[in-house]
């Protein structure tokens, strides 16, 4: 088959695959092991997405959080807030969802080799990043110091404790944890993510950073990691933005000349300066 | 060089009506008084209109249908989610051969505008379908259709290429150049068509020339060269212009509806009332529209009516350009006859370029 068969038959329409394990992670977001009934590999980078659809209700924009290494299958982090998530949250082991994908730019982690890696998340930002946090831990000789940051509005909303505890616990991963608001359980850290920058003294000329978060949190990031001395180019980072298509056509995930799903949703911030600079500087 | 024929005006029309017979031939109809749009027609009756009058919109429907599926689910969806089985996707992809017949330059031009979009990266294979089953014949434009449009200031008043055929009016005849083999194809069927003679290129090159003349006013309608359009954008975010358009616009996205080069639209699935079948379906948006840029968490990036005015702008004035080297602005000037809020393109690039020239350090 030509590759313009397969797009005349495929660009819309989704492949079948399977839900083989789900596990709740907050009142919020529910985590998903997806295989393809077909039994192809999805064969993604980090940082990129997948449309994921239920027949009648709709489409969503969903980031793989599974590394490339991972082949039985991938997997997904879900926050119910719309339509399509929210049907999503009623199936369980043995449903079907569509899938569509994957799309989009991946995490520059060869630009940073030989670098020391600061990773930021904020909220649900740490889903896009783990696949990127996994592989840099894989090749783990490759890169100087692995930091990370990671920020979140209370306890209960943490994701992925395990990999948080798993890197908290290893010698060779800097890993911080703060939450906005505590409660009686929380022994760590309190405050804003950008505090964190405080409390790690870091050698910004030789690092490379990953953010992803809600809008909000990169403008007050992105100035932290410059007064560090993170050069633009150094930068990555990941825009959340409405996708209908996922292929560059519908348009909806504009932002400036940029169609974000075909040109994005990883970007350097060199890249996204003059687009976002109003934005993000005022 | 395209070659050149003509063909007396009875004899094109009976071709036309022979084409009709065989295949959809859809052309400017007039709807009411003084209100054309394009609809299927039996016979050439459109090209004797004397009076042209610019459709309301443009032939893009037939390449990029209002609303359309993009494939029918065919089992029962519910189950198939839930027990596992295999959904039946069906995707349809249209490949009807339809004539476009009577399309001005401007839209000739905002048909390649459409076909870089929809074969950029991922290759759309709905549009392109329709696209390949499509014949233009295109016709040339011996006078402004009105005063609102600025077709001549941004370079699409003549078609040099982007048609099969395109006739030129030469009074009792057609003059009817051949841009494509599809074109040579077609005309095959046509009777008492000979070669264009000397004498018949000279009435060509006089009909043209007494154009520039004509489209004066309309080319003086933007204040400056229309491939400055993207340097003139250029640093104009901050503009207080945005803020005064801003507050007049509506935001109801009329402007978007009309324009022959918005491709912008939205995905839909419905499900039949016994939950058996059902389809995605997309359906043309629009960016001036308060949701278009909100995301299911809330955040909505352009809420600001100047914000979502200044994108659209900018998407044709400069990010098209930018990528695909045209201005995706055709000046046919449609936005402005169907804008509730009397916003008028030229007008506005028009004021950014005076307030460039002001230096305004923009408030």
């Amino acid at each position: 088959m030509t590759r313009s068969e397969h797009h005349a038959k495929s660009l819309y329409v989704p492949e079948s695959a399977e839900i083989v394990d789900r596990k709740t992670m907050t009142n919020d977001e529910t985590w998903y092991h997806l295989r393809f009934k077909s039994g192809r590999t999805l064969g993604h980078e980090p940082g990129q997405f997948v449309q994921v659809s239920i027949p009648g209700v709709g489409e969503a924009p969903i980031s793989i959080t599974s590394p490339p290494s991972m082949t039985d299958g991938f997997e997904l982090c879900i926050r119910h807030v719309g339509n399509v998530t929210n049907a999503i949250r009623q199936l369980g082991k043995g449903n079907v969802v569509g899938i569509r994908g994957p799309f989009g730019t991946s995490f520059d982690l060869a630009a940073v080799r030989g670098y020391d890696i600061l990773f930021v998340a904020g909220g649900l930002g740490l889903v896009p990043l783990r696949p990127v946090i996994h592989t840099a831990l894989e090749e783990r000789d490759q890169y100087g110091r692995i930091i990370i940051f990671y920020g979140t509005r209370s306890p209960d909303t943490v994701l992925y404790r395990e990999d948080l505890k798993k890197w908290q616990s290893d010698p060779s991963v800097d890993c911080h944890i703060t939450v906005d608001l505590a409660d009686d359980t929380w022994r760590g850290h309190v405050g804003l993510v950008t505090e964190l920058f405080h409390l790690v003294s870091m050698d910004g000329e030789n690092t490379g950073a990953f953010i992803c978060g809600p809008d909000i949190m990169f403008r007050f990031v992105l100035a932290e990691a410059r007064a560090i001395g993170i050069s633009d180019d150094m930068v990555f980072l990941s825009l959340e933005r409405r996708m209908k298509c996922g292929v560059g056509k519908c348009g909806h995930c504009q932002e400036g000349p940029f169609f974000v799903c075909r040109d994005g949703p990883c970007f350097s911030y060199d890249q996204l300066q003059e687009t976002l600079q109003r934005e993000w500087t005022e | 060089m395209d070659t050149a024929k003509v063909v007396g005006k009875p004899a094109f029309a009976s071709f036309i009506e022979r084409q009709a017979e065989e295949v959809s031939v859809v052309a400017p109809v007039a709807r009411a008084a003084g209100e054309f749009s394009y609809g299927e027609v039996q016979d050439a009756s459109s090209l004797e209109e004397e009076e042209y009058i610019p459709t309301l919109s443009s032939p893009k429907k037939y390449l990029l249908p209002p609303q359309e599926a993009l494939f029918r689910f065919s089992s029962p969806a519910d189950a198939a989610v839930h027990e596992g089985e295999e959904l039946e996707y069906t995707a349809d992809v249209e490949q009807k051969r339809r004539i476009l017949l009577a399309v001005r330059p401007c839209d000739i031009a905002a048909i390649h505008r459409m076909d870089q979009v929809f074969s950029d990266t991922e290759p759309d294979p709905h549009y392109l379908a329709r696209r390949r089953a499509a014949i233009i014949i295109g016709l040339d434009c011996l006078e402004p259709c009105d005063e609102l449009a600025f077709c001549a200031a941004v370079g699409t008043s003549d078609a040099d290429e982007g048609f099969d055929l395109l006739l030129t009016d030469l009074g009792e005849d057609w003059l009817v150049r051949v841009g494509t083999d599809q074109g040579a194809e077609l005309l095959e069927e046509c009777q008492e068509i000979r070669d264009a003679t000397e004498q018949d290129l000279q009435r060509l090159k006089d009909v043209v020339q007494a154009k520039e003349k004509v489209f004066r006013k309309c080319q003086e309608r933007l204040d400056f060269p229309g491939e400055d359009i993207p340097e003139v954008l250029e640093g104009s975010e901050d503009s207080p212009v945005w803020d005064e358009y801003g507050d007049r616009c509506l935001g109801c996205g009329r402007c978007n509806l009309v324009c022959p080069t918005c491709f912008c639209f939205d995905v839909e699935d419905t499900v039949s009332l016994d939950l058996k079948e059902g389809e995605r379906t997309r359906r043309w948006d629009g960016c001036t529209l308060l949701e278009f840029a909100a995301v299911a968490g809330g955040e909505n990036f352009r809420r600001e009516r100047s914000d979502r005015l200044r994108h659209m702008f900018l998407h044709k004035g400069k990010y098209g350009p930018e990528r695909y080297g045209d201005l995706y602005c055709i000046g046919c000037g449609r936005c402005a006859r169907t804008c509730l809020a009397g916003i008028d393109h030229p007008e506005v690039y028009n004021a950014l370029m005076r307030h460039r020239d002001k230096g305004d350090d923009h408030g």
